[in-house]
């Protein structure tokens, strides 16, 4: 079980947050976009070995979303940062990314 | 009424959520004994605030700052506020004063970036304390409350087993006001004397409140 | 026999407390201190079990959580538990225990026969006997389970409690022999939040088996003095009997103190055993190693031990597992335990070294009392079939992989084998951290740490106490240091052991040769696999390591293989002719030593405690008034209210009835309520229904349906306009917290420039729709509120005042018929529930439940969301298109709405069902074909979503999902049952009043 540091509230157990998935999808225009780039955006997620960006949700807590960058290889969580900030630069051999 | 909803019905006809415990017939003369001491605290007058929220404005209009440090507890004026979140806060006065805290804020605030809901009714406030207190609560609770971590004046969302709580230390005996959801206070008060069950459960007389008045009212013109 | 086995002085059992016991039927004593384990060999007692394959006589190995035979049914009735370890039983007045895998006992064993045609069960012989049939399996299973069982579980409800508990800590300390001491006591005096945990009664670890002294005491005095210290330390806690079972991501580690398992029933107060799951910022593992037996000719006869839990008997219970023994070992440390032994009261007929020319300090010591030491040479037989009788010795050739020369015997009814020792690594290893293969050690020792964790003495493979105590010293100061503590001088203990302490000088013997074809070698004694076993799978390709050990069982039964595994995987590699590392190992999986499920449920079992019950404000009311509840979510809601001698269904039809006809009352309190204002709160609003609000008036209320992005429908609800920017938007029960999430969500992400502020009023709200012809009528008696259809039109509420109660009423209907919903703050609600029932008595008012509520919105087909859709469901779909703006902009699933698959002319539609019988009330969830007579396989076009008996249309109704279904009206289709076929036909999905008077009216 991860032990999350919520950017509010400090860190917390895992049980008390949900995650929401791969992070900054661009939700794209949708008068123009394509049925293919709306296929995309709706159900293509990447499901990488190594670092992923994703965003958690406070649900029981403070109840505000954020990110986090973590290896899905061990669990270790490399940043904490808000739902409206870019990625930082990690390097990606560090989280076991292949 | 669209102001809001608050009640003046008759009291009698009001029940709470805990009320087939029958607490009262309960209470301990002595509670020195046990490990563990519970009382409800009924009818308490919550207001949830959310918004982009102007504190002088909040302080001018009930009488109590809001904390802007995460997880903590400001008091004034028998009001209490608890930190839900950057821009979300819980305003708990005496039973009875919603009406008027609510009519306060709603008056005092820029109704614009502010949302004001009257939410008492949503929960009722169980009173954990006695030397088991912190133990009993880290049967069930996930949080580190340990006082080098979490003292008086600290407030935490988080769950006991699985029932979602607000956590408020009220002192450091440790005494904790533990809000939560009327429809889980029955299975959450029946956790707790479950789990305290071994080292003696005391039912506590309800803890007296102090009544809420309304700071005097400033002239526009005073402010300018 | 009364203890004849046991020293008239030494160890740490209590001589002036008896101690009564039952084993296998018979009572013995032993003393205060004892292990049932060293109780019964102090009594001589030497058979203990059965093997699990071929019931061989077994008898106890090892004197800790690694032993693999003596597996115990602990307890009798409800407070009965198999598998059991006796050499972790703490002995206890009244005890009773009983061997287990044996019937109809350990002497004459039924199961023995296997051991006679063990040729024609070799590994891998349930796969390849019980794998064909495959539809036998079912019997076999049975056969192979009640012949193979290890223990019994209770057939009563367990009579204990138990407890868990979250705890953080700053340096967790795991194992309480010297090096966990020492790094307890200089992470503690920093101040930092400790726990040292031992799953012993007593703190010292290996320090009680020895006689190693540390600061000028005893080694076991300078232990307990540490945990005196430690007692004084306000944030230090110290767990006796508490193993750490498991270790989990950033640093998570889950603990089992049994608090009771030591006293006799009669003296058991509070929970039986407390969950502890700990968070700690440092952890350091001290948790020793594991002695490795050697794998020899006929190696399981009971009687067969490891040298080192000999020397515990001996050194800390006083007891002799026998009274001569023969040792057998491919390393130094053995001689130790054979120079304890010999100065505990054993004859040690001879030191039986694999190793040409073994020499140093303990082996002097060996030599200084007269020991026989045979050189080069293995133990290549041994006799005696429920006690060891008889070892035959023969050397070694050059090559060292077969016996030559003449053999000799010894007489002993001891063996002490040692074959080296294993770090105990499994928490290490499931945090994470990489293993290394010590090629002098010939072991797997930590290599690179995963976590913030660090590792002190045996586990390292230190061996030496002067070690154990420096590498513990340091790391539990490293540790409170990295936790951000101040740590002020980091003292070694000073200690004096015996000469050579820690020195192996190991040389590998991974199969001992014996010369004899068909003499059992066994590596792991619990699942009994041989030498053999690892040769069959070796030649039948099952070599990698995953696969030998599934094939072989290795390492499956309850001990994990914590004596069996390092020597399984040298075998295999040798076999394979590589390195034991490129074997590899397998993975340490928790829990450690079993859990038991009592402690991992703690209190929370039980249909009160397993998960929280909400209740509604009425719920009492319900309880006293029939109600027969379902559960909705974590709700109780009524499902009907049941009169004497009713039965449900007509309970249902009753209240279905009493809508249509006069007044019915539901408690719809649970309802999803969300508070939404600010000056965007309509258009959030907009952007989340299909629908447009925009022209919503204050005091008006409409109904929307929520998509997700992809277009399919989520949930729905009515909202009302409360004021210029507050709206009070309803859900569904279950869909309460999933839709505030989900506004949350979007506001937050994606629309940040919104000012909207939503806000749960769920339980602050409590609700009562009242519908049926005379539901104006009765309001209209307890509400100053003009309710004429003028004044209160439908879809409209107002605020006022019900039965003297301010609150909300609504013009809304779920039933079909003219209808309000009344709202008031929570705590009131039951007085207007009675209010309403006393009120509404001329009108014979009846309250109606769940799924009343359900046959009446079917009738009239109003859909429920997540029962009549299920996330791959469109408005389109379910014939609500009307409800999908095309003038308004974007909302979420607008963009998914005009996917190509979403506009599929095929997709399953909302249809209704009309059985051929009208009494057949098809099951809800049945699938439809187009006809009885469809080939195999039978086409599966949709399923029924919502089927009930409607009393008001005298028949069944169903809705259902079917492929086409628009264009279908009118067909008859098939339902295949389980026991029979049903036709029906299909119609459009609304049963009765279509044209809906009764709502308006
Ligand atoms: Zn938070």
């Amino acid at each position: 079980m991860l032990l999350i540091e919520c950017p509010h509230c400090g860190p917390r157990e895992q049980t008390e947050f949900t995650c929401g998935g791969e992070g900054h999808i661009v939700r794209p225009d949708p008068d123009t976009a394509t049925d293919a780039e709306w296929g995309h955006y709706l159900f293509m997620r990447k499901n990488p070995k190594g670092l992923h960006f994703e965003r958690w949700f406070h649900a029981h807590g403070c109840r505000q979303w954020f990110h986090a960058a973590r290896s899905t290889v061990t669990h270790e969580i490399f940043a904490i940062y808000g739902i409206d900030e870019p990625p930082p630069a990690i390097d990606p051999s560090k989280a076991g990314s292949q | 009424m669209k102001k809001g909803s608050v009640c003046v019905a008759e009291s009698y006809l009001r029940q709470s959520p805990l009320a087939q415990r029958a607490l009262d017939t309960r209470v301990a003369d002595d509670t020195s004994a046990a490990g563990l001491v519970l009382s409800e605290r009924r009818f308490l007058a919550q207001i949830n605030l959310c918004g982009r929220i102007d504190s002088a404005a909040v302080k001018a209009a009930v009488g109590v700052e809001l904390p802007t440090k995460p997880n903590t507890v400001t008091e004034g004026n028998n009001i209490a506020a608890l930190w839900l979140g950057p821009a979300e806060w819980l305003l708990v006065g005496p039973s009875d004063a919603e009406k008027a805290i609510y009519d306060a804020l709603v008056e005092g605030l820029d109704g614009k970036s502010a949302g004001i809901v009257d939410v008492t009714e949503g929960r009722t406030v169980i009173r954990v304390a006695g030397p088991m207190a912190r133990d009993v609560l880290s049967m069930g609770c996930p949080l580190d409350l340990h006082p080098r971590v979490f003292g008086a004046g600290r407030c935490a969302q988080s769950f006991i087993v699985r029932s979602t709580v607000i956590l408020h230390q009220v002192d450091d005996a440790p005494v904790y006001d533990i809000y939560v959801e009327r429809s889980q206070s029955d299975y959450l008060f029946h956790w707790f004397e479950t789990s305290g069950a071994p080292y003696g459960v005391a039912i506590a007389e309800e803890p007296a409140t102090n009544a809420w008045r309304r700071p005097p009212r400033r002239k526009k013109d005073d402010e300018a | 026999m009364s203890q004849a086995f046991r020293n008239g002085d030494g160890g740490r059992i209590d001589r002036g407390k008896r101690v009564g016991f039952t084993f296998d039927g018979q009572t013995y004593e032993g003393y205060a201190g004892d292990t049932l384990a060293s109780a019964l060999l102090a009594n001589g007692v030497r058979l203990v079990g059965r093997s699990f394959k071929y019931h061989r006589p077994r008898g106890i190995v090892g004197s800790g959580a690694e032993e693999p035979n003596a597996l115990i049914q602990l307890g009798v009735g409800a407070h009965t538990e198999p598998n059991t370890r006796a050499t972790q039983i703490a002995l206890f007045e009244g005890l009773i225990a009983e061997s287990q895998n044996a019937w109809p006992g350990v002497g004459f064993d039924v199961g023995a026969i296997n051991n006679l045609v063990s040729k024609v069960i070799p590994s891998g012989f349930y796969y390849k006997t019980f794998m064909w049939p495959a539809a036998a399996w079912m019997f076999y299973e049975k056969f192979i389970r009640s012949a193979a069982g290890l223990g019994k579980a209770p057939t009563e409800p367990d009579p204990e409690t138990y407890e868990k508990r979250s705890v953080w800590c700053d340096v967790l300390v795991v194992g309480g022999g010297p090096a966990g001491l020492a790094a307890a006591r200089a992470a503690g005096a920093s101040g930092a939040r400790v726990i040292l945990a031992d799953e012993g009664s007593e703190f010292g670890g290996s320090l009680l088996s020895s006689r190693d002294r540390i600061e000028g005491r005893e080694g076991a005095d300078w232990a307990g003095d540490v945990i005196d210290d430690l007692a004084g330390m306000a944030e230090v806690r110290v767990l006796a009997r508490t193993t750490v079972a498991s270790y989990h991501d950033h640093n998570y580690l889950v603990a089992v103190e049994r608090l009771n398992d030591h006293l006799p029933l009669g003296e058991r107060q509070g929970p039986r055993q407390r969950l502890w799951k700990i968070r700690a910022r440092q952890v350091v593992l001290a948790t020793g190693a594991i002695e490795r037996p050697l794998v020899f000719a006929e190696n399981d006869r009971p009687g067969v031990m490891l040298a080192g839990a000999v020397r515990t008997y001996v050194n800390r219970y006083g007891a002799r597992p026998g009274n001569r023994a023969v040792v057998f070992t491919n390393n130094d440390s053995a001689y130790r335990a054979a120079v304890d032994a010999s100065d505990g009261g054993i004859a040690v007929a001879a030191i039986v070294d694999c190793r040409p020319n073994p020499e140093g300090a303990l082996i002097r010591l060996a030599r200084e009392r007269g020991i026989e030491i045979v050189s080069g040479s293995v133990i290549s037989g041994v006799r005696g079939a429920k006690q060891v009788s008889e070892v035959e010795v023969a050397a070694l050739n050059e090559a060292g992989d077969d016996v030559v020369g003449a053999r000799r015997s010894f007489d002993c009814d001891l063996v002490m084998m040692s074959g080296g020792w294993n770090p105990t690594v499994h928490l290490y290893s499931q945090s994470g951290g990489k293993l290394a293969w010590n090629a002098e050690l010939a072991t797997f020792v930590p290599a690179t740490a995963a976590q913030k964790s660090r590792e002190a003495g045996a586990v390292n493979g230190s061996f030496s106490l002067a070690d154990a105590l420096a590498e513990g010293t340091r790391a539990g100061a490293a540790a409170a240091r990295d936790a951000g503590f101040e740590v002020e001088g980091e003292e070694v203990p000073a200690c004096e052991a015996a000469p050579g302490d820690g020195v192996l000088a190991l040389m590998p013997l991974w199969d001992a040769p014996s010369g004899r074809k068909g003499a059992k070698r066994f590596l792991d004694f619990q699942n009994d696999v041989t030498a053999s076993d690892v040769a069959l799978a070796h030649r039948e390709n099952y070599s990698s390591v995953e696969h030998f050990k599934r094939y072989t069982t290795t390492g499956m039964g309850t001990d994990q293989g914590k004596t069996s595994n390092v020597n399984g995987l040298a075998i295999m590699a040798g076999l394979r002719g590589v390195d034991v590392p490129e074997v590899g190992h397998t993975t340490f999986r928790p829990f450690y030593t079993a859990v038991t499920v009592g402690a991992l449920a703690g209190i929370n079992s039980g249909p009160e405690l397993l998960d929280p019950v909400r209740k509604t404000p009425m719920h009492n009311w319900h309880e006293t008034h029939g109600a027969r509840f379902e559960d909705v979510g974590q709700w109780k809601r009524p499902y009907c209210y049941l009169r004497p001698g009713e039965t449900v269904k007509q309970a249902v039809d009753r209240e279905v009835l009493a809508a249509r006809t006069s007044v019915a009352i539901l408690d719809a309190s649970t309802l999803g309520k969300i508070d939404i204002q600010g000056p965007d709160a309509l258009e959030l609003i907009n952007r989340v229904y299909t629908n447009n609000f925009a022209t919503l008036k204050v005091g008006q209320c409409r109904y929307g349906l929520m998509l997700k992005d992809d277009g399919m429908v989520f949930d729905d609800g009515v909202t009302a306009r409360i004021g210029e920017n507050r709206y009070l938007m309803s859900t569904t029960t279950g869909g309460a917290p999933n839709v505030l999430n989900w506004l949350e969500e979007w506001l937050q992400c994606e629309w940040r420039d919104l000012q909207a502020y939503c806000t749960s009023v769920t339980t602050h709200w409590a609700a009562i729709a009242i519908a049926g012809p005379n539901s104006r009528r009765l309001l209209a008696e307890l509400t100053p509120v003009d309710l004429s259809n003028d004044a209160f039109p439908f879809m409209s509420w107002q605020d006022g005042e019900i039965a003297g109660i301010p609150g909300r009423i609504f013009r809304i209907s779920f039933s079909g018929e003219t209808g309000f919903e009344v709202q008031v703050p929570a705590s009131y609600a039951l007085a207007l529930w009675r209010a309403l029932m006393t009120a509404g008595e001329k009108y014979s008012i009846t309250p109606y439940g769940t799924e009343a509520m359900h046959v009446l919105r079917a009738e009239k087909g109003f859909i429920i969301a997540g029962q009549d859709t299920d996330g791959t469901t469109t408005p389109f779909d379910l014939g609500m298109g009307w409800i999908v703006s095309k003038k308004k902009g974007d909302f979420l699933g607008k963009r998914g709405l005009e996917r190509p698959d979403t506009l599929r002319d095929d997709r399953k539609q909302l249809v209704g069902l009309l059985t051929e019988d009208p009494n057949e009330v098809i099951p809800e969830g049945a699938h439809i074909s187009p006809s009885p007579h469809s080939a195999k396989p039978v086409p599966m076009e949709g399923w029924v979503t919502s089927s009930y008996y409607s009393p008001n249309c005298g028949r069944s109704i169903a809705m259902a999902l079917l492929r086409r279904g628009n264009e279908r009206i009118g067909e008859t289709v098939a339902l295949p049952l389980e026991d029979k076929v049903v036709r029906a036909k299909i119609t459009k999905p609304v049963f009765f009043d279509e044209e809906g008077e009764r709502l308006r009216g």
